[in-house]
């Protein structure tokens, strides 16, 4: 309810799986603005700037430019945009750096309906947010929270 | 040579000719009288010229032979003595009146004043009246007239007749023109500086034409020897002063000059002119006469054709005889006038009487020469005999000496022994050798010595000498002892040598800087002759076969190369020889040690230095490695081919007998659920469902995984090495120490991906063949280059062998290594483990571009 009440946060979805939207907009549509979608590294990195969104979440395999790079150029160019990387890898070391520039989210998108928007609220609220990794892969920054 | 053919023939003509009209007349005028016309003579000038009479003779000879009775009127313009145009105006006018109401029948013209006054006036004064002319100017050339004219044209020959006056003094270095200084004279001067222009360049040609006749008188007396002078007329000189008559000048001017003078008008001959190729003009007068005859016969004017060139080569056999010039050298028809009968016309008989006497003195005289004759030749024979031995003596190319062995003095030498030795032959004879320091080395003369006296003759000896000058010399003698007036001489012949020896020497000398070279050069070198076979092979063809030099000679070489090579080899080899031609070939030899080697031969055909062909050189280098690696090399495209389907077949299986067969499964069980319409545990059976697909995606990212680093793309190199180590050390539980330092972030990606496959190929062979379970991967970079070293501390294996067999493993860390210009050093030692290194420069760029993972 509270969520109804505040402004309504502006996100920017980069991704190069166009199937995804349609998840997004049935997850976000509720309580935040889609303010666009992008389907490559460049495009993100426009719109990033040209948006400035209060979230932007990124997949890490894109053509052009891939996520990390994006983040890396968006934080070099002074953009504020809290930016969540939602991705299939599962590896820790994608996850470490991503923290590493600045990440303020990591959602594996086998666990996007129950963690993207804890992910997205965390991120407003200044917190970071890392999906539970399998049993299988051990990491390091679990439970960032 | 004609003898004035026509001048004295005429004269007989013109005697009978005289004799009869005496007694014609009666008889003619009897029979029939003769049609009357009329012919109108305009002349130049008066008759007091030369030219004038000489050209009115001609016109008179033509005329006499008229059918008709001809009324001759001669008119005069007198142009030189009246040239005020004034004058001449009122001398026109005053003809055609004369003639107003007595039309003549042909005019004739006789120079370029009335030819003028006709053209202007005949159509009005003498209308219809046919013109015949003469002389029609002062020069040569052809005047523009209308159909009432034809003629003659006057014709001059400065160039032939200076080329008859060369031909006569050829010594000739000047040629002087002489001329007046008149209208007339200066027009004909332009017409002969332009005819004489070609002899500028290799004459001195100069003009006396414009000075007072005093002053050319002084001047001709003066003219430098070998001079000719050609005198082209003069009416007028410098100072005005006229020569009315012509022959005033050209006696003035023969007189003075000392140099023979020629002309180009026949008037001036027999007044001390030598002569020339002349204008005819009594036989131009002639013609114009003819020509006038012919238009009073009725034929018009421009159906008779203008007459040119009538030139004759003329001399005066007087003026001749003054400059002893030749008859024979005068141009070929040339006429000679007024020659004096010779010697032989006048005493004809006396010669004869004389020469009977004489010839039988001379019968008698002749029978005792004979007799004297014949001891003469004998005498003679004998001198050229002994002329003929002193000049081979003397001028023979090989030295010569005669001396006693006596007192070793030297009797005789020639020339060319003199030159040898650098004294003359007057210094020499009567001296001993000993005496000229002749001998270099004495021991040599004693040798010499008694191997003549012991033998009686030396053969060839090589002996040392010194010349005068100190020169020494090797001359090759031979000698024979002889008896010169009872004594035992030497005679002995010399040839120099030293350059010979000097030659040989030198060819000596570089045929063993050859044989060193080819000996010591890592080829092996065979050389053939004319006739295909071998004449030498070097050390390491020696060497490299075990045979030993006479063995590989001829065609022995041939033995070595392999049954299977041997007639093709031989075919390329005989062929390009034929040809003279380059070749190339690879045969298989035997080694020392029994192993055909391949050998790659090339030779080349070679030429003296004369460019004859002597025969070929080849060399030849040991190219069985490098045909085994290109083998090798041709092999691995199909090992590349084989690796891709196997990785293809092994995706494959993956695929369809893991995924797929997961896959299947969940769906049955999915569908079991669905059929069962059952809620219980319906939660519990999702969530393991979910569970199986998350695993079936891990696998699944696995799979891609292997096939291509996408970690490596996203995180850079030093992560995903790290991340590899420790994938590895994982699955298969050994230790791997990971080191990185310095590693730039944003590698160009083909240097990336090359270490990256580097380091998975060598540390999955590492784990799979070394037999330990400790590695070191070591990773470190600049902004100028990326190293990378892994390393075992397992058994090793043989890097040679590894390479030659089917793995593709080391042939494609190599082939990475070397695409991005790096290089890989593989080291491996029985039971001491392998080493992988691994350096690949990096591109230049922007050091402030580069951020290292150590920072990121």
């Amino acid at each position: 309810m509270e969520r109804n009440t505040r402004h309504c946060p502006r996100i920017l979805w980069a991704d190069d799986f166009p199937e995804i939207f349609a998840h997004a907009e049935r997850l976000l549509l509720n309580d935040y603005e889609i303010a666009g979608f992008a389907r490559d590294g460049e495009e993100a990195l426009n719109l990033g700037l040209t948006l400035s969104p209060d979230i932007l979440l990124l997949d890490l395999s894109m053509p052009i430019l891939g996520g990390l790079e994006v983040a890396t150029r968006l934080k070099e160019l002074g953009c504020r945009s809290k930016i969540i990387f939602v991705t299939v890898q599962d590896d820790p070391d994608c996850v470490e750096t991503a923290f590493s520039l600045g990440a303020s989210g990591y959602v594996l998108k086998s666990r996007i309906g129950t963690d993207l928007l804890p992910a997205i609220d965390a991120a407003l609220a200044g917190f970071t947010f890392t999906s539970p990794f399998p049993a299988h892969v051990r990491t390091t920054s679990q439970e960032r929270r | 040579m004609a003898k004035n053919p026509k001048m004295p023939r005429a004269w007989p003509h013109f005697a009978i000719a005289s004799v009869l009209f005496c007694f014609l007349p009666c008889r003619v005028g009897e029979a029939q009288p003769k049609p009357v016309r009329r012919v109108l003579i305009f002349n130049e000038v008066g008759t007091a010229y030369p030219g004038i009479n000489l050209m009115d003779q001609g016109i008179r000879s033509a005329l006499h032979t008229s059918p008709y009775k001809l009324e001759v009127y001669r008119e005069y313009m007198d142009t030189l003595l009246f040239p005020d145009p004034a004058d001449q105006q009122r001398f026109r006018d005053s003809y055609i009146r004369k003639y107003q109401n007595r039309q003549p029948d042909v005019i004739i013209t006789v120079g370029p004043s009335p030819l003028k006054f006709m053209l202007e006036t005949h159509r009005s004064a003498f209308p219809g009246v046919p013109i015949a002319f003469c002389l029609p100017n002062w020069g040569p050339g052809t005047p523009v007239l209308d159909s009432d004219f034809s003629g003659v044209e006057n014709a001059f020959a400065p160039f032939e007749t200076i080329e008859a006056a060369l031909r006569l003094q050829p010594s000739t270095k000047h040629i002087v023109v002489v001329g007046g200084a008149g209208t007339h004279d200066k027009l004909l001067e332009e017409g002969v500086r332009d005819r004489l222009r070609p002899y500028e360049r290799n004459f001195d040609l100069s003009y006396l034409t414009n000075l007072t006749m005093p002053d050319l008188v002084e001047t001709l007396k003066r003219l430098p020897n070998h001079t000719v002078v050609l005198f082209t007329g003069m009416a007028q000189d410098a100072a005005g002063t006229k020569f009315v008559s012509g022959e005033e000048a050209i006696e003035k001017v023969v007189a003075a000059a000392n140099a023979p003078v020629f002309g180009m008008n026949d008037i001036n001959l027999g007044h001390g002119e030598v002569g020339g190729k002349v204008s005819y003009i009594r036989e131009q007068g002639r013609i114009a006469g003819d020509i006038a005859l012919r238009m009073l016969n009725g034929e018009r004017p421009q159906d008779i054709r203008r007459v040119r060139d009538i030139t004759a080569y003329m001399f005066d056999s007087r003026a001749l005889q003054r400059w002893g010039f030749k008859e024979s050298d005068l141009p070929p028809g040339s006429i000679v006038l007024n020659r004096q009968p010779g010697f032989w016309e006048l005493y004809r008989e006396y010669v004869f009487i004389g020469i009977s006497v004489l010839l039988a003195q001379t019968v008698a005289i002749v029978a005792l020469l004979r007799q004297r004759a014949q001891r003469r030749r004998t005498q003679t024979a004998l001198l050229r005999s002994e002329e003929k031995f002193a000049k081979a003596f003397h001028q023979s190319p090989l030295a010569f000496t005669l001396a006693s062995l006596v007192d070793y003095r030297f009797l005789e030498v020639n020339d060319t022994f003199a030159r040898y030795a650098g004294w003359t032959r007057d210094e020499v004879l009567g001296r001993t050798p000993l005496q000229l320091n002749l001998w270099v080395d004495t021991n040599q003369r004693t040798t010499f010595i008694e191997q003549l006296r012991a033998e009686g003759a030396v053969r060839n000896m090589e002996l040392l000498f010194r010349s005068k000058g100190g020169r020494v010399w090797t001359g090759l003698v031979s000698s024979e002892l002889i008896e010169v007036s009872g004594e035992p001489a030497a005679l002995s012949l010399i040839a120099d040598i030293t350059e010979a020896k000097r030659a040989e020497e030198a060819r000596r000398e570089s045929e063993g800087r050859f044989r060193l070279v080819a000996n010591t050069a890592p080829v092996m070198i065979w050389m053939a002759g004319l006739n295909k076979l071998c004449t030498y092979v070097n050390q390491p063809w020696l060497e490299f076969t075990g045979r030993s030099f006479d063995q590989e000679l001829g065609n022995g070489w041939a033995e070595g190369i392999h049954s299977e090579d041997r007639e093709n080899c031989l075919k390329t080899y005989f062929e390009a020889f034929d040809r003279r031609e380059r070749f190339e070939e690879q045969y298989r030899l035997r080694r020392h040690d029994g192993e055909y080697r391949w050998i790659f031969d090339i030779g080349v055909p070679r030429f003296e230095p004369n460019g004859s062909f002597a025969g070929y050189i080849g060399s030849c280098i040991d190219v069985t490695e490098r045909k085994e690696a290109e083998e090798a090399l041709s092999s691995v495209g199909r090992r590349l081919i084989q690796a891709q389907e196997v990785e293809r077949s092994r995706i494959g299986r993956e695929l369809h007998d893991d995924i797929n067969q997961r896959l299947a499964l969940l769906t049955v069980d999915m569908d079991r659920l669905d059929q069962s319409g059952s809620t219980n545990g319906f939660h519990d059976v999702l969530q393991e469902f979910k569970d199986r697909v998350m695993e079936i995606a891990k696998d699944v990212q696995t799979l891609s995984h292997q096939l291509h680093s996408s970690k490596l793309e996203y995180l850079g190199l030093a992560v995903a090495a790290k991340g590899f180590c420790r994938e590895i050390s994982e699955m298969h539980n050994v230790r791997i120490d990971f080191t990185q330092k310095g590693v730039p972030r944003n590698l160009p990606q083909e240097v990336a991906l090359c270490v990256f496959r580097v380091l998975q190929e060598g540390l999955q062979n590492a784990v799979k063949y070394s037999g330990t379970d400790h590695f070191e991967v070591d990773l470190s970079g600049t902004s100028a280059d990326i190293k990378l070293r892994v390393r075992d501390f397992g058994r090793g294996f043989s890097v040679d062998d590894a390479v030659g067999t089917e793995g593709l493993g080391l042939v494609s860390m190599r082939e990475r290594v070397s695409l991005v210009k790096g290089e890989i050093v593989i080291e491996s030692k029985s039971m001491s483990g392998t080493e992988i290194t691994v350096n690949v420069p990096l591109p230049v760029a922007d050091p402030a571009s580069q951020v290292t993972s150590g920072a990121a």
